[in-house]
């Protein structure tokens, strides 16, 4: 036998046993390298985001379900929604300190800002765009605040404490007006965004300019920090805040339409590009001449099926809600695709982040209605999503 | 909702017992809880007692809370001062002096070097009756400012620094030098803690006393609240009402009887047996004492369906005894059930969970003991190496002794294996054929029966004559069952025979749990040797060290491996072969009650 | 102690090192997976400590495996404890026992570290979903068993144990 092996090795042209095995070593060491490099990349990949999306799935798994939803429909006024809030460690600190609204918004703002801090570098940029939400709509409340003359306290009730900007703003709320407001934001992105509109403020004393400036440049930036996907899971975050975009778009472009605004009106307020409806897409909507020829024109898009289901509705009734309710409904649904088909990676956050979004929103639904007279339970539960 | 909030805040402020005795002793020797006594109130009454014992203990607490709370304001204050006194102490100004008067405005605060560079710049602008005293320290990173003004200016000052970044210090209720400040508040902290301290005693007191009746009341709050939820469910007329519920065989003469006697005989009820295709029934499991805890496994995976075999009893006996194969070790298996007696008399006394643990330690600590001493397995190789000269421990039974003939010990296991499997077909052809479903249970039970009984003919023709005994006598029977599983089960019904196949050999874990347990303590064992041997001087103290330590890790994680692989030959390969499940649980109406009993029994 | 080491009991070493390399390699990724995991799910919820440890421990068996073959193949080569050296032939079979269960165990940690993070926040998300957790994590195990017995059965039939 060993014989045998000896002349084997020998005939294949190694001097000996020792050169044979180290040779044999050499093979299987290239090997095992490929082998452990290759299952290795793909686990490497999923490591970063094992952490952010442990913590993610717990509050999503803290979401109201629908039973606690029809319970906190059931509560007799808006005391006691807060106090079931109350015994939601979740909601629990911001019931106590803000009013009821405030608080909501606190928790909203503070699982964008849990995602931002935890979610790994190179979708960081994304969130932390994101976050920036809340800097723009504090601007736009301190300024609409001193517009209105509203007192140190009632300006406060409007902020939400997150944000970049959060160390600035005690300056800002005590600021006398909306141009020292501006002023104030110096040393910060904003005052760039605004130099162009503060002369259109400035003559006309109209908040509009001011505020489209912002969301147009949330937008844009939130779409553009998107647009460089490195991999699947920036590019399904890309896919996800593209469609937020998108629907920005089309819902401002609707609005237009339906007070029969032209182009040139619309034209300074929309965002330049968009993520399925491109450039020229955008420009040919805005021309557009009424609310049915810009949904023909969506055709070829993802987003034509439901406007188009939409729009028997909208000609009966003539209000947007219709077409804003189908639009929400795709952001929402194409967040849950994406949350069920990356589970490993940047899926859960977004599921999340968007499930959050709808339980504020309803609870802030349910919240109007209790505050008003004559909605009963059951109208409520009918107005959430 | 507000007794809970009092009952927790008295838990949080009653004083602990720390150390670790305290700790063990807890666990070994838990104070039993007392039983109150109470009567069975009406909701109202119950209320009107309730807001009353919490208005005598707010009454109480409310004080001592918020003079703590007046405390902490007061000790943040003070944490201010020291900060602020801490970032001026270079300037020696007196404090008071800082304060603003009618002409003059003083801004102090802290800057980073950054803004620094642009605030002076900025300053250009500014008119020039302004004086800016900056410290010269060498912080790379912040400047600590002064500066005095003319009221007039204060305006343009704070709009500049407001861009900057400035971080403007409190000086409000502070006075005298920097270095006094400090000194004084420091002392006035300390002082504060020792009022807080007191303070908590007193709760402490406070606690002692109320927390027990509070937990009373809570309970019995609960428990109204759950009778009045339960009406909701009820169906109600003007002057009836009408439930439907489950009730087992067992007490059905008993509920009959309760509820004839409490209606005086005012009732109608209409009992009825399931019907097993439409209902959807709750399961109740029934099972001797002993096995008992193993009910908690069953439900863990899904309660049974209710025309199915309860495989609980079962499983309580072949659990332990795959753990104690997994963990084969007489020394271990000594601590555990050891573990699982104290668990049982000890928190066992206040918990029926932690009573059914300790009970399935004991029998998984017990099965391990026997294996081990069978198998020559305690606390690894300690007996051979060390203490007794012979190789191997007296009880050893030798062919099965784990390092010298492990290929035994795989082939017992797979043999438990086959045994383990074919009691669950058992079980499932049994179900099937019950249920009606003949073909479901010739299809995936029966045909393993008969492929196995081919193999084991084919087994003995081939040992006693030779190859071509084994094929004509085996080989008919085995083509039978394949057949079979095409036909039943469609054209890929072969490739079960793989599945089936590694079904089997993933007993072989139980094999592999059993080397690992053994060579690892062994292993334990020679380094503990080694370091005796070799480090001179402490090798003689760091070799306990590396035994006990070794040994506890060892033991912890083989115990939970042993755990959880039994665990998984259960749901995983035992399981699948019978198990329906899917139904849930009888959850009966009722009180529970842990710190209450009703007066009178 | 210092052993004369012949080329077989060489052979048997890099056995033993590629035993305990890629076993502790593929559980020490899939360990940090689950313990990335279970941080998270402890983060929000402190209740889950033991149960976020559990998930964490579960992917250490592999290096348990791969340690314990290892050890074998050091004692029984006898570079531990002194005894015979192993044939050359021996040695190439103690490789292939350390490769066994070295790659086994491997892909089996990892896989194992993914199921258990993920377990782990789907029992904070949902703590019925404990019992299930710890199976669906158990079942990538199998591979390493498979391996360690293979390893086994290497060493004795390769005429090493």
């Amino acid at each position: 036998m060993v014989d045998s092996i000896t002349t084997i090795i020998t005939t294949l042209g190694f001097p000996s046993v020792e050169a044979f095995i180290a040779a044999l070593f050499l093979v299987l060491a290239v090997v095992a390298v490929i082998v452990v490099v290759s299952t290795i990349k793909p686990v490497l990949n999923m490591f970063p985001y094992t952490y952010p999306n442990a913590r993610v799935r717990a509050r999503t798994g803290r979401l109201f379900t629908e039973k606690e939803f029809s319970e906190i429909v059931e509560a007799e006024n808006i005391e006691e929604i807060k106090n079931y809030l109350r015994g939601v460690p979740d909601y629990a600190k911001y019931i106590d300190q803000y009013p009821l609204e405030k608080a909501l918004d606190s928790q909203l703002a503070e699982s964008y800002d849990l995602i931002a801090r935890i979610t790994p570098d190179n979708s960081k940029e994304v969130f932390n765009f994101l976050l920036k939400k809340w800097d723009i709509r504090n601007i736009k409340s301190i300024i609409i605040a001193k517009q209105a003359n509203l007192n140190l306290n009632e300006t406060l009730n409007l902020i939400v404490p997150f944000g970049a900007l959060t160390d600035k703003l005690d300056s800002l709320i005590e600021a006398d007006n909306v141009t020292e407001v501006i002023n104030g934001l110096e040393g910060t992105e904003y005052p760039k965004i605004l130099e162009d509109v503060i002369s259109t403020y400035n003559e006309t004393g109209l908040l509009l300019p001011l505020e489209s400036a912002l969301d147009k440049y949330l937008l844009e930036n939130l779409l553009r920090s998107a647009a460089t996907p490195e991999d699947d899971n920036t590019s399904l975050l890309h896919n996800y805040i593209g469609t937020m975009v998108d629907v920005a778009n089309i819902k401002i472009i609707l609005r237009a339409k339906t007070y029969n605004l032209k182009y040139d009106d619309i034209e300074s307020y929309m965002i330049s590009d968009g993520y399925q409806i491109r450039e020229w897409k955008l420009k040919e909507l805005m021309e557009a001449e009424d609310v049915a020829s810009v949904i023909s024109s969506l055709e070829g898009t993802s987003y034509a099926p439901m406007l188009s289901d939409a729009m028997t509705e909208y000609t009966e009734t003539r209000s947007m809600s219709s077409f804003e309710k189908a639009l929400d409904n795709h952001v929402f649904n194409t967040a849950k695709t994406i949350s069920l088909k990356n589970q490993f990676g940047i899926g859960p956050m977004i599921g999340f982040l968007n499930k959050k979004e709808r339980e504020i929103r309803n609870l802030k639904t349910i919240a109007r209605g209790k505050r008003e007279e004559g909605f009963s339970p059951s109208m409520i539960k009918e107005m959430l999503i | 909702m507000k007794t809970t909030g009092m009952a927790d805040f008295l838990e949080s402020v009653s004083i602990k017992d720390k150390g670790i005795l305290t700790l063990a002793k807890s666990f070994v020797n838990p104070p039993r809880i007392e039983k109150k006594e109470v009567e069975n109130l009406n909701p109202d009454e119950l209320l009107e007692n309730a807001e009353d014992t919490l208005n005598r203990v707010e009454t109480k607490t409310k004080p001592l809370e918020e003079k703590i709370n007046e405390l902490d304001a007061k000790n943040s204050r003070l944490t201010n001062a020291i900060k602020v006194a801490q970032n001026l102490i270079k300037f020696n100004f007196e404090f008071g002096d800082l304060a603003d008067s009618k002409y003059v405005s003083i801004v102090s605060g802290k800057i980073s070097l950054d803004s620094y560079e642009q605030f002076k710049l900025g300053m250009k602008n500014l008119p020039e009756e302004i004086l800016v005293e900056y410290d010269d320290s060498t912080d790379k990173e912040f400047k600590i400012l002064v500066i005095i003004t003319l009221k007039a200016n204060e305006d343009k000052i704070s709009s500049l620094l407001r861009k900057l970044e400035f971080e403007r210090f409190d000086l409000s209720g502070i006075s005298g030098k920097p270095e006094e400040v400090i000194k004084k508040s420091e002392s006035r902290i300390e002082e504060i803690e020792k009022e807080k301290e007191s303070i908590s005693m007193e709760l402490a007191v406070i606690s002692d006393e109320w927390l027990k009746e509070l937990l009373v009341l809570k309970e019995q709050l609960e428990i109204a609240k759950q009778r009045s939820e339960i009406f909701s469910s009820f169906g109600e007329t003007e002057k009836t009402v009408m439930f439907e519920g489950w009730v087992t065989v067992k007490n059905l003469e008993k509920t009959l009887d309760i509820i004839e006697s409490t209606t005086m005989g005012y009732s109608i009820v209409d009992v009825s047996d399931p019907d097993v295709e439409k209902d959807k029934i709750p399961v109740q499991l029934d099972n001797p004492r002993f096995a008992k805890p193993y009910e908690m496994f069953v439900n863990m995976y899904s309660p049974p369906d209710y025309r199915e075999v309860d495989p609980t009893i079962l499983m309580a006996i072949i659990f332990p005894f795959f753990f104690g194969y997994c963990l084969t070790d007489a020394g271990y298996g000594v601590i555990d059930a050891i573990i699982g007696l104290v668990l049982f008399y000890g928190l066992g006394r206040n918990s029926k969970l932690m009573a059914n643990v300790g009970l399935i330690f004991v029998a998984c600590g017990v099965w391990a003991f026997i294996l081990g001493m069978a198998t020559n397995g305690f606390i690894g190789d300690l007996f051979p190496r060390w203490i007794i000269g012979v190789s191997y421990i007296p009880t050893t039974i030798q062919s099965i002794n784990a390092f010298v003939f492990p290929q035994n010990i795989l082939a017992l296991a797979l043999i438990v294996g086959v045994i383990h499997i074919n009691m669950g077909l058992f079980i499932g052809a049994y179900n099937n054929i019950t249920r009606g479903e003949v073909r479901e249970a010739l299809g995936t039970q029966i045909v393993w029966f008969i492929l196995e009984i081919g193999v084991v003919i084919a087994a003995v023709a081939y040992l006693t004559t030779g190859i071509t005994a084994a094929e004509i006598f085996g080989g008919p029977v085995i083509i039978l069952s394949l057949l079979m599983l095409m036909y039943l089960n469609g054209p890929y019904g072969v490739m079960d025979v793989t599945g089936f196949l590694g079904t089997i050999l993933s007993y072989a874990r139980l094999l592999a749990l059993c080397l690992s347990t053994g060579g690892i303590a062994m292993t334990v064992n020679i380094l503990a040797g080694l370091a005796d041997s070799l480090i001179p001087y402490i090798g003689f103290i760091l070799a306990p060290i590396v035994f006990v330590g070794g040994h506890i890790a060892n033991c912890a994680f083989q115990s939970l491996g042993a755990f959880i692989n039994s665990l998984r030959l259960h749901y995983v390969e035992y399981f699948s072969q019978f198990y329906i499940g899917g139904s849930h649980k009888f959850r009966a109406f009722r009180t529970k009650r842990k710190h209450t009993e009703i007066g009178g029994k | 102690m210092v052993v004369e080491i012949g080329l077989g009991t060489a052979l048997g070493a890099i056995g033993a090192g590629v035993a305990v390399g890629m076993a502790c390699l593929g559980s020490g990724i899939g360990q940090g997976i689950a313990a990335a995991g279970s941080v998270g799910a402890v983060a929000e919820d402190p209740d889950m400590f033991a149960r976020g440890l559990i998930f964490t421990a579960l992917p250490e068996t592999q290096a348990i495996y791969g340690f314990l073959i290892a050890i074998l193949l050091l004692v029984f080569s006898g570079i531990m404890g002194g005894g015979a050296g192993l044939s050359v032939t021996a040695g190439l079979v103690a490789i292939g026992a350390g490769s066994a269960v070295g790659f086994a165990g491997l892909g089996s940690g990892m896989g194992q570290g993914i199921t258990a993070s993920s377990a782990a926040g789907a029992v904070v998300e949902d703590p019925d979903m404990f019992a299930r957790g710890i199976i669906f994590t158990a079942i990538s195990e199998t591979q390493a068993i498979y391996g360690f017995l293979i390893a086994i059965l290497l060493l004795v039939f390769g005429g090493i144990l």
